[in-house]
């Protein structure tokens, strides 16, 4: 009953010499919103391609909803909705039109839940394919696959186009999913829409995971920074374990640091006659910023 | 802050105002020429190679007076003029007289085709990418980029017409002279010219290239239909068509230029009406506006062929309209075939002999082709139009909504089985009313069983372009290829004397050619099971290679 609702192991994929998926892992268990966190060209699009049976992969295996994406996609695709990140529409069809044929595909159209959830987009319905924005164009997709009955919802860079006030629908709408036991896989670079919405997050870079876990989990790999005034110097600080980016103006500092070594930083800091203190909690952010720059790094090395 | 820069407007824009809805032409057509640095040679030399293989074959038949004459009468038949043109030179019948009766309406067609695609590829389709609308926004006037568009597709017909005059002019056949040489190349460039401004007027209209392609392309059937009427009735109505234009210059026989100037001054009235109606319409945007659609879809869309067939639908109607109209032209010309027979009793004699068959019955099946070779070319469509869905990303929903991609791939087949069908029908249909109209019923029933023995060979045709989406997806487009060779051997190979092979391995050159023809079944089972393998083929390797998005 609790197998993985997404399952990936050692997937390899690569368009002639250059390697997209590089051996890739991925779970995401049944009834959680996963955030799939890169940044553009890591292979986020093309594993999800994988997992729609779209794309066959070199070796390596991937199981969606116990299924083989490649050999069982039709079966596969009736419990399953899509949103790709660059949404194209029929130029001549209104987005209506465009959601029914979808619906209609997948066995069925709830016509009062596409109005219900197009009332909620702020989406006109009559409007031709080619007269949508592309914020528009992606609504047209979102609604679509909001409004489908089914079990796991794939969503490629969703809100990329979305205006706040949208990006808040949809945030709400993700948490209902969540709540009627849905399962989510959404990819994404907005780190402050995947820190909102996901429960476990598996971060990709050059094609392969490079951490996954909580959001706690990806917390403690990153660092508080706090800011205080002081009224004694506090020099030693600077060189405690786990302490980074030291700065200090006259009785101000700060500084970042790991999470393992909050408490006994915070303990020192004690000592030294706190005026005033601000800790901002650890952001994806910083995570990812620390993943990208070793591999520019890397990049600047060879 | 005494050290901040202040930004003063430029005194650019003021000072040369006749020149500022042009800023950045200069850049644009030479990227333009850049980005058509292969294309235009290609177009410029298959046109010129053309002229010159069709110049060396009917080189041969002119070397004794009697044969002259013999080829005059054939090539005055109405069937003749009605598919070419005119014999413009009674009794002083040459090699260059058939040059520019037979020839020079293909390559001016070709120079058509070339033009409004080149307009089409550097204006329409670059505001629907939007690519324009990056342009637009550097320093670009507001008429640079239709300016610069031109000027490169009037540099691909330059490279036309200059390469057609060399090679005609370089081959030293007797009547075949310099100056005629280039009067034939300077028809091209007119005609390029005159299609090119044709292009800039209906770019202005529709959002999509496509259908801008297909107007254009309609425009120069309508030419085609008028001058083949006008032609062989005799009464002017090719005086009204630009195709005419070009054939009235009376190439290599009295070389008349002033006919070129109804192509040029047609040419720069078109040019300034496109530019002032692309003044009431924004970047990417048509003159007609898109109006609302039903928020619902019907039951026929929801199906995967009535999807298919509505995304075809506009090609369907236009092609089928196209072809009726064709064969109606063809069909009310048949009191001339009739006459012509009646005047050259004798000779027809001899040519009733040769086929085993009347000319008439030649007539009708020549005609019947000629449609094929027209039906053909939209055979190949519905495979490119499954392709552009996969390639643009809009396929990609419909798989992943749960259509089995055999389902995706069958609903396409069976609209190119409908769609081949109906358009051959229609051409049929077109030619076999007219006939009864003007002849008597039998035509009728003549042309719907030849249609019927041309329709296998077009599923076959439809079919080589879906094995190419299964198997090597990248090279749809060669499926033109096969359109070109059916074309060239089908229609020009008499002309070109091509050995009787080459026909052969174009599926339209195989069915009986009724009623010239005893009619056969076996071509055309053997065609539908050709037609059958090749899409199985394509079938099971779409099912195994990875589906390809551009986006």
């Amino acid at each position: 009953m609790d197998n993985p609702v997404i399952q990936v192991q050692g997937l390899d994929k690569s368009y002639g010499k250059v390697q997209a998926l590089a051996d890739l892992s991925l779970t995401v268990e049944r009834g959680e919103v996963h955030g799939f966190l890169g940044p553009n060209g890591a292979g986020k699009t093309t594993a999800i391609r994988i997992l729609l049976g779209l794309l066959r992969g070199d070796s390596g295996t991937a199981t969606v909803l116990g299924a083989d994406p490649w050999d069982q996609a039709v079966a596969l695709h009736r419990r399953l909705a899509y949103v790709p990140g660059e949404v194209e529409l029929w130029p001549n069809l209104s987005g209506g039109q465009a959601i029914d044929v979808l619906g209609k595909l997948r066995g069925g159209v709830d016509r009062a839940r596409v109005e219900h959830v197009a009332k909620r987009f702020d989406l006109d319905l009559t409007k031709k394919g080619r007269t949508y924005s592309k914020g528009n164009r992606q609504k047209v997709a979102l609604v679509a696959a909001l409004a489908a009955d089914v079990e796991l919802l794939i969503l490629d860079e969703p809100t990329a186009g979305l205006d706040p006030l949208m990006e808040a629908v949809f945030q709400s709408m993700i948490h209902e999913a969540r709540d009627e036991g849905r399962t989510v896989l959404l990819s994404s670079h907005i780190l402050a829409q995947v820190e909102v919405l996901a429960d476990r997050v598996s971060i990709i870079r050059q094609g392969h995971i490079v951490e996954t876990g909580t959001l706690t989990d990806l917390q403690q790999l990153a660092r508080t920074s706090i800011t205080a005034h002081l009224a004694s110097p506090a020099d030693d600080v600077a060189a405690m374990e786990g302490v980074h980016e030291f700065e200090q103006d006259e009785v101000r500092v700060h500084f970042e640091v790991e999470t393992d070594h909050l408490d006994a930083v915070l303990k020192r800091l004690a000592t030294l006659h706190v005026r005033s203190l601000v800790s901002r909690p650890p952001t994806l952010e910083q995570l990812l910023l620390r993943h990208y720059s070793d591999a520019d790094s890397n990049a600047s090395a060879s | 802050m005494t050290a901040t820069r202040r930004i003063t407007p430029t005194k650019r824009s003021g000072d040369k105002r006749s020149s500022s809805v042009f800023a950045g032409t200069r850049t644009l057509l030479l990227f333009a020429l850049r980005r058509d640095r292969i294309r235009i040679p290609v177009w410029a030399l298959s046109i010129s190679l053309m002229s010159m293989a069709a110049l060396a074959a009917i080189d041969d038949s002119f070397d004794d007076p009697e044969s002259v004459a013999q080829i005059e009468v054939t090539m005055s038949s109405p069937a003749i003029v009605a598919i070419t043109g005119p014999n413009y030179a009674p009794g002083e019948y040459t090699l260059g007289v058939m040059m520019g009766q037979r020839m020079l309406v293909w390559t001016l067609i070709a120079v058509a085709i070339m033009s409004i695609m080149l307009i089409v590829r550097h204006t329409r389709t670059e505001e629907a990418t939007g690519r324009a609308e990056l342009v637009r926004s550097a320093v670009v006037g507001r008429h640079a980029s239709s300016f610069a568009a031109y000027m490169a597709v009037a540099t691909a017909n330059l490279a036309v017409a200059a390469t057609v005059t060399l090679a005609l002019g370089s081959a030293g056949a007797d009547t075949v002279d310099w100056s005629g040489s280039l009067l034939y190349g300077a028809a091209h460039f007119a005609t390029g010219l005159f299609f090119a401004s044709v292009a800039l007027v209906v770019v202005q209209i529709s959002e999509f290239p496509r259908g801008v392609i297909g107007m254009g392309v309609g425009v120069v059937g309508v030419a085609f239909a008028l001058r083949s009427a006008g032609d062989v009735a005799e009464n002017g109505l090719s005086w009204v068509s630009p195709l005419g234009w070009g054939q009235a210059t009376h190439v290599f026989h009295t070389d008349r230029w002033w006919p070129l100037a109804f192509l040029l001054i047609g040419a720069l009235v078109l040019a300034l009406l496109a530019a002032m109606l692309s003044t009431r319409r924004g970047v990417g945007a048509g003159l007609r506006a898109p109006r609302p659609s039903p928020a619902t879809a019907s039951s026929a869309l929801t199906h995967p062929f009535g999807f298919a067939m509505r995304m075809q639908r506009g090609m369907v109607v236009g092609w089928s309209a196209g072809l009726f109209a064709l064969g109606l032209t063809y069909g009310s010309v048949l009191p001339e075939m009739e006459s012509f027979i009646e005047q050259f009793e004798e000779l027809g004699a001899v040519f009733a002999e040769a086929g085993g068959a009347t000319i008439m019955d030649s007539f009708v099946a020549t005609i019947m082709m000629v449609l094929a070779v027209f039906a053909s070319a939209s055979a190949v469509l519905s495979a490119q139009r499954m392709r552009s869905e996969e390639v643009e990303g809009r396929a990609e929903p419909m798989l992943v909504a749960g259509l089995p991609r055999r389902t995706y791939y069958g609903a396409y087949v069976a609209s190119a089985v409908l769609t081949t069908t109906v358009v051959m029908l229609a051409g049929a249909l077109g030619f076999g009313l007219a006939g009864a109209a003007v002849v008597d019923g039998e035509v009728m029933r003549q042309t719907m069983v030849a249609a019927a023995g041309f329709i296998p060979a077009l599923w076959v045709v439809s079919a080589v372009g879906f094995a190419l989406v299964g198997i090597a997806p990248k090279f749809t487009a060669w499926v033109w290829a096969l359109v070109a060779y059916s074309f060239v051997t089908v229609y020009l190979g008499p002309l070109l004397d091509l050995p009787e092979w080459t026909a052969n391995l174009t599926p339209l050159g195989h069915p009986a050619q009724y009623p010239a023809e005893e009619w056969t079944w076996w071509p055309l089972l053997i065609l539908t099971a050709l037609a059958v393998l090749l899409i199985g083929i394509g079938a099971v390797a779409f099912r195994r290679r990875d589906f390809q998005s551009t986006i």
